[in-house]
């Protein structure tokens, strides 16, 4: 560790910089002020591996006492606290090398409640949080909030989190529970979820991403329908519980997620309801993944940054019906629901779409797919007279999409029934690869437009001028002005 | 198209300049054909069809077997006694328009198809609307009276008679709505016996989860619980009063049907249309018709009478079994609605 930081140890000619930090250190006393409510044992592991050893140097002592201060600011307990003071020691039995260390910190409020308004994502809401620190003095924690908005109509939920590896900030366990009512008016309904459920993080470290494993157990409600919903959306009306399984991995290398000149971030979902133990009403596998990446550009004659970057991004998922129960075979699999199935278009995914304003649709509804696949290219330059480090862009894009539905219609009733009979695995098979290959040989609904972006810390804000160029029948494209704020876009 | 007159219509107050108008025509530059429902969907087939939603559990409800629910099977007797075709399906409140079912998805006009084509678009494959393309607004069951009387019961003249303005009828009604609803919601959501009945009709079909059947069980009970104090206007239940209560409402009603085929036949207004010739075997009497008043009786002393509904407290069951009158009138619109054998 020492060495990565001091540079090369090849290099012969020692500085006097060297030569002091290669000299033998050893910590004779760590005293860490400031965290009356933080347990002892908490602090300890990161401490242990620098006391009471006698074959470091001052080198190892400063990044070993970096990497712990780095770790402690990730708990979210303290204020961030830079170094430590380390002060010869003062005790009669101290060797000659012992130093004491002394570390101050300072505890954030153990409890904290906020009130605010937000917009986005066409939304307006009004939410309370409070959140609970360092609840048992080891860096648990516990966030209760409660919102209330035009689309989210309501949401309580609770998450109750705690570290589990001791001296490891990254490997978490959380359990959480939550009751929403969210408005889908692009499929005429709202949908009221109670939700039970834990998860385990893990290998996040300094940059982003990492493996997230969790449990959940969902009773979700189609309910408040309005007049004009179709027989797709009247059908799957009512309750069902979906119990799954989901995995998740993020690797996050861009430079800044909310306007990317550089790096790529890769990220996938998978996620098994209903099948083996788990029970519940719906049963399936679901995968979805997500790439997308940027690439400075290159001007002739500008040095260094120029601000203009070209992104891609690309994202495709697929839902495979399961048999209920431990078996594959001779069972009958249940084709998707319309609150399981993908839904693609609007401002952050597909531009010059409406919400959900791709793929099938029933009447005046989205009703969404099974199989998807999207894409976008957008070419980011910065306006004229503001500087390459400006939060503003204007973007030149081009995307498109397209979600399809299992099939299998054709068929005959048995297997439009969905209802009672289900569908054997092989009908679902056949289902899926002729749903793959409909993806794949049609071309996609395509939008292409220009406009305006500016990336706050928090959110990204577009407005951007679009034209669908190519549509399906019944599609909904979205002409002319739109505005999309987010963290996520294509 | 997507963006058709009505949208740009509905935007007036930011009103489009014409060259960007212009612009927007223009797109988008490729339409191509619609993409086909997922499978769960409801099919082509099924939009041709009247669909009357009620409570009924799938393998039932495709056969237009009797509900198990008393408001469904009322609207499902009347329908069927009117003469329209409709295909059952199982469903839940949510998925009705007043939270309450049945309702009725009517078929899809195909006039309203024709209509829906853009006219450059006849005849060409583009033209070929599904009919998912429309919406379908649903009749709720307060409008389903207005439905069934409207309609014309073909060769037979109107089947169906309508109880309106007839006094006593109201008051009878009102026995039905208030003491033998009462006693049904007692008997059913209740009587502790006939728990694994009402988790077989009405919580079982809601999930497989056990969390989900054990809430929906206790918010089930708290409303009828709820519903019967409001009905009695009392504090407690007494379930002694309840089903005497019923008693009285059964005999009432087996004494004002008396040996008539239909309650309150002879004091219909006259029907202009009497009944042709080639009227069908399952007509009826012109003068005396079967009403929406005959269904609603039918729909308790149906569910009551019929042993494939397993009461285990049988009380109630046993007070509609007391009249002759009231079994042979639940006998002979089985008869009339359920003779052919289901499919």
């Amino acid at each position: 560790m020492a060495a990565s930081l001091l540079g090369h140890g090849s290099n012969a000619t020692t500085s006097p910089l060297q030569d002091q930090l290669s000299r033998p250190m050893t910590i004779g006393h760590i005293s860490v002020v400031g965290a009356s409510h933080t347990r002892h044992n908490f602090l300890n592991p990161f401490f242990a591996p620098l006391v009471s050893r006698d074959d470091l140097t001052v080198a190892d002592v400063m990044s070993g006492l970096q990497s712990a201060i780095s770790k402690l600011n990730r708990y979210d307990i303290f204020e961030p606290v830079e170094t430590a003071s380390l002060s010869k020691s003062s005790s009669p039995t101290a060797a000659q090398t012992d130093v004491d260390v002394a570390l101050v910190l300072k505890e954030k409020s153990r409890l904290y409640f906020k009130t605010g308004t937000e917009l986005g994502n066409a939304e307006g809401s009004a939410n309370a949080e409070g959140h609970a620190r360092n609840i048992f003095g080891g860096g648990e924690s516990l966030v209760v909030n409660a919102s209330a908005g035009t689309r989210t109509r309501s949401a309580y939920a609770a998450e109750f989190a705690t570290p589990v590896v001791p001296g490891d900030p990254d490997t978490r366990l959380s359990v959480n529970a939550a009751a929403t009512n969210v408005a889908k008016p692009w499929a005429s309904h709202e949908e009221v979820s109670k939700l039970a459920g834990g998860k385990v993080s893990w290998g996040s470290g300094y940059e982003g991403g990492g493996h997230q494993l969790g449990y959940s157990m969902n009773w979700r409600t189609i309910t408040a329908l309005s007049g004009t919903a179709s027989p797709t959306v009247r059908n799957d009306a009512g309750d069902s519980v979906k119990n799954s399984i989901t995995y998740m991995y993020l690797k996050d290398k861009r430079d800044n997620p909310m306007l990317p000149q550089s790096g790529y971030l890769y990220k996938s979902v998978w996620e098994m309801a209903g099948w083996g133990p788990l029970g519940g009403d719906v049963s399936f596998s679901k995968s979805e993944m997500e790439v997308a990446a940027a690439l400075p550009v290159p001007l002739p004659g500008v040095k260094g940054k120029t601000g203009v970057s070209i992104s891609g991004g690309f994202r495709c998922g697929m839902m495979y019906p399961l048999p209920m129960g431990y078996t594959f075979m001779g069972r009958k699999a249940q084709p998707s629901r319309i609150n399981d199935r993908f839904q693609l278009g609007g401002p952050n995914d597909v531009r010059g779409f409406k919400q959900g304003g791709l793929g099938p649709r029933d009447g005046p509804d989205a009703a969404g797919g099974d199989v998807f696949a999207a894409g976008s290219v957008n070419l980011l330059f910065p306006l004229p007279r503001t500087g390459v480090d400006s939060n503003f862009r204007v973007q030149l894009f081009a995307n498109g999409g397209r979600v399809v539905g299992l099939k299998g219609r054709s068929k005959g009733k048995a297997s439009g029934e969905g209802g009672g009979g289900g569908m054997s695995m092989s009908a679902v098979k056949n289902g899926i690869v002729g749903s793959v290959q409909d993806l794949c040989t049609g071309l996609p609904s395509v939008a292409a437009g220009v406009g305006l972006v500016y990336a706050h810390p928090v959110a990204r804000f577009e407005l951007n001028f679009c034209l669908p160029l190519v549509l399906r029948r019944g599609e909904e494209g979205r002409k002319g002005l739109q505005v999309g704020v987010g963290i996520n876009f294509l | 198209m997507p963006e058709s007159p009505r949208r740009t219509g509905s935007s007036s107050i930011f009103t489009i300049p014409s060259p960007l108008r212009q612009l927007f025509s223009h797109f988008p530059l490729v339409t191509y054909a619609a993409s086909e429902l997922p499978v769960r969907c409801p099919d082509e087939e099924s939009r041709t069809k009247n669909t009357l939603h009620v409570f009924s559990s799938p393998t039932d409800a495709p056969r237009g077997l009797p509900s198990y629910n008393p408001t469904c099977l009322k609207w499902q007797v009347f329908l069927r006694l009117a003469g329209i075709e409709f295909e059952t399906v199982a469903s839940n409140n949510h998925a009705s328009p007043t939270g309450v079912l049945p309702f009725l998805l009517p078929r899809a006009p195909t006039a309203a198809i024709e209509a829906a084509r853009e006219p450059e678009e006849k005849g060409t494959e583009l033209g070929r609307i599904p009919l998912h393309h429309r919406a379908v607004l649903p009749v709720a069951s307060g409008k389903l009276e207005e439905f069934g009387l409207s309609y014309d019961g073909g060769a037979g003249g109107k089947r169906v008679g309508d109880v309106e303005g007839v006094m006593r009828a109201e008051v009878y009604q009102s026995l039905l709505d208030t003491r033998i609803r009462c006693a049904w919601l007692h008997s059913l959501y209740l009587a502790p016996e006939n728990t694994e009945l009402l988790g077989r009709l009405y919580v079982n079909p809601i999930s497989r989860s056990y969390v989900a059947r054990a809430s929906t069980l206790h918010s089930l009970r708290r409303a009828a619980e709820a519903e019967i104090l409001r009905a009695t206007g009392t504090a407690v239940i007494d379930a002694g009063a309840i089903y005497a209560a019923a008693d009285e409402a059964f005999e009432a009603l087996s004494t004002v049907l008396g040996e008539d085929d239909w309650f309150f036949g002879s004091e219909k207004g006259t029907d202009t249309k009497a009944g042709g010739e080639g009227a069908t075997e399952k007509e009826v009497d012109p003068r005396s018709k079967p009403s929406l008043f005959d269904a609603a009786v039918f729909s308790y002393t149906h569910l009551l009478l019929d042993g494939d509904m397993a009461w285990q407290d049988r009380r109630l069951a046993e007070l509609a079994a007391q009249s002759p009158a009231l079994v042979r009138h639940r006998d002979r619109i089985l008869d009339i609605c359920w003779s052919e054998p289901v499919k």
